[in-house]
């Protein structure tokens, strides 16, 4: 169908519609808004598209400008969850305030992720960026990684591209990376990382109140910057010292290859190898 | 996060008010209950009692000479302090045309909201002022962290416009770094205001949780500057000051950008 005539045809989709699919040209955006309840989103093969809400008194709206198409609930009642299947190379961007956000089968494409209150679960996406408020956040199986959270927990496990994640109230734990630049940042919260650590790689750790935990792989070099005010750094293995003390200096491992920055200001820094310790993630 | 964490930090917010007696006798016995079992709101008490010892020791008087050196070397300003009286003249240097501190204004005079900074007088504002003044506030003419701007914010499939108050875009991509601490006074101002002054309040729930997470970061940026106190010269504690306070306005800038989904 060509793009004219599908818009034209999804700007005269009828009022009170709650289940309709349509076609997603390629290339097209996709913008979900959904206030209140939560939303889940899956990929699927083929380019057709389909909007569920699950309130029998409201409707879907769907509408394009451009090349954006933009869905979401019409009369929504309260907490009514929306269902949207999409092509598995769709960029999403979605808007909500109060609900959950459940995202996967998008490995073609991206999303993006607003929300105010609500758990966050992403899988299987190309590239992921979550700011919320308050809740939780889970990505899994994606590329690149940008997550933003006031109070909530973050677990990104099996992520291949760079990982940027800012919390304040937000303990993070970062698993079976492959990442060449990772900046993680809590201002309250235990900050754990255990993956590869790349010839010319820069991981970059900071919490003010909290732990830092960052495991280095056997056989990789890597040059550390370790601050800390009140708290030490732990190495459990051999490390050579280049400057400063135990609380702010510089230390050398292999050929320190890779930059690595860890930084506590009340709380310690553990330099460990892969699957010496277990994150608490039960918290 | 755990919750001997969370019950620690639930004290310790209140620290500042069992020292100055201002909490209920129930809440002081509670406190001093904790006190008791807890070593690290035990130093947070000590540290913030010494804070407190200090500021009172300064009184009206010009910073410390052995803090202003620091900090007069880090912004490229001549100085030529007269010993007798404790007072300074210094001329900004033409490498540092700002910010400028002539005729014993100090430069921390202009700071306006920043909270707490006047309880804990003019030693502790020189060791912010030095945060603030050595930084050039770089950041804020874009040096920040990849992915915050705080202009605009661009997700893969639509752009979020722009909610920033004027004077906040402005400082947030000048193109040089002749902001100020007070820059970052009003910028935190502009911020507040947008989100919590709003023709369309926040949800009352929504506001608690933003109120929460400022909360944690005024905490932290206390930590920072009762320890800047202690060691003005620590380039780590410099840093942390400026990325804690940096996370500050980015927050509230994230805080009116997720206001606006509502």
């Amino acid at each position: 169908m060509a793009p004219a005539l599908f818009f034209l045809a999804l700007a005269t989709l009828p009022a009170g519609v709650r289940d309709t699919t349509f076609v997603v040209p390629e290339g097209a955006r996709i913008v979900i808004e959904h206030i209140e309840g939560d939303i889940h989103v899956t990929g699927i093969g083929g380019r057709e598209a389909r909007v569920v809400l699950d309130d029998e008194e409201g409707g879907v709206h769907v509408r394009s400008q451009g090349g954006t198409i933009t869905l979401g609930a019409r009369n929504r009642g309260d907490d009514a969850d929306l269902f949207v299947w999409l092509p598995e190379d769709a960029d999403v961007s979605v808007a909500g305030h109060e609900g959950d956000v459940t995202v996967s089968g998008l490995a073609g494409g991206a999303v993006a992720i607003r929300t105010a209150d609500g758990d966050v679960a992403i899988d299987g996406v190309g590239r992921a960026e979550v700011a919320t408020l308050d809740g939780d956040v889970a990505v899994a199986n994606t590329g690149a990684v940008a997550v933003n959270v006031a109070d909530g927990d973050v677990e990104i496990e099996r992520v291949s591209g760079d990982v940027t994640i800012h919390g304040i109230d937000t303990d993070i734990v970062v698993t079976d990376a492959d990442a060449r630049a990772v900046s993680i940042t809590a201002v309250s919260g235990d900050l754990w990382y255990e993956g590869a650590v790349h010839e010319g790689g820069s991981y970059s750790f900071s919490t003010h109140d909290g732990d830092v935990t960052f495991a280095l792989p056997e056989g990789t070099g890597a040059q550390l910057s370790v601050s800390t005010f009140d708290g030490e750094f732990v190495p459990h293995f051999p490390v050579q010292f280049r400057s400063g003390d135990m609380r702010g200096g510089e230390f050398l491992v292999g050929d320190g290859s890779a930059a690595v920055a860890l930084k506590s200001f009340d709380g310690d820094i553990l330099l460990i190898r892969p699957g010496a310790r277990v994150p608490d993630t039960n918290r | 996060m755990t919750d001997r964490r969370h019950l620690r930090d639930r004290f310790r917010d209140r620290l500042s008010e069992y020292i100055d007696g201002r909490l209920e006798p129930q809440e002081e016995a509670l406190m001093e209950g904790h006190l008791e079992s807890c070593e690290a709101c035990l130093r947070a008490l000590d540290q913030l009692e010494a804070v407190v010892e200090r500021a009172g020791e300064a009184g009206p008087r010009n910073p410390a000479t052995d803090l202003w050196p620091g900090i007069a070397a880090r912004i490229g300003v001549v100085e030529d302090v007269a010993a007798d009286s404790g007072t300074a003249t210094e001329t900004a240097s033409a490498a540092s045309p700002e910010p400028t501190v002539v005729g014993g204004q100090w430069p921390w005079r202009g700071l306006r909201t920043a909270r707490g900074l006047a309880r804990f007088g003019p030693q502790l504002a020189a060791a912010v002022a030095l945060v603030w003044l050595s930084a050039g506030l770089a950041w804020m003419a874009g040096a920040g962290s990849a992915g915050q701007d705080a202009d605009a914010a661009t997700g893969p499939g639509v752009e979020f416009p722009s909610l920033l108050p004027p004077t906040a875009r402005q400082i947030s991509t000048g193109d040089d770094a002749a902001t100020t601490a007070e820059d970052y006074a009003d910028l935190i101002a502009d911020l507040e205001r947008a989100l919590f002054d709003s023709d369309r309040p926040l949800p009352p729930q929504t506001v608690a949780r933003i109120r929460r997470a400022l909360v944690t970061i005024d905490r932290a940026i206390e930590d920072a500057r009762a320890a800047l106190l202690e060691v003005p010269d620590n380039p780590y504690l410099q840093e942390h000051m400026r990325n804690t306070m940096q996370r500050k306005s980015e927050f509230l800038a994230q805080a009116v950008r997720l206001a606006a989904s509502d």
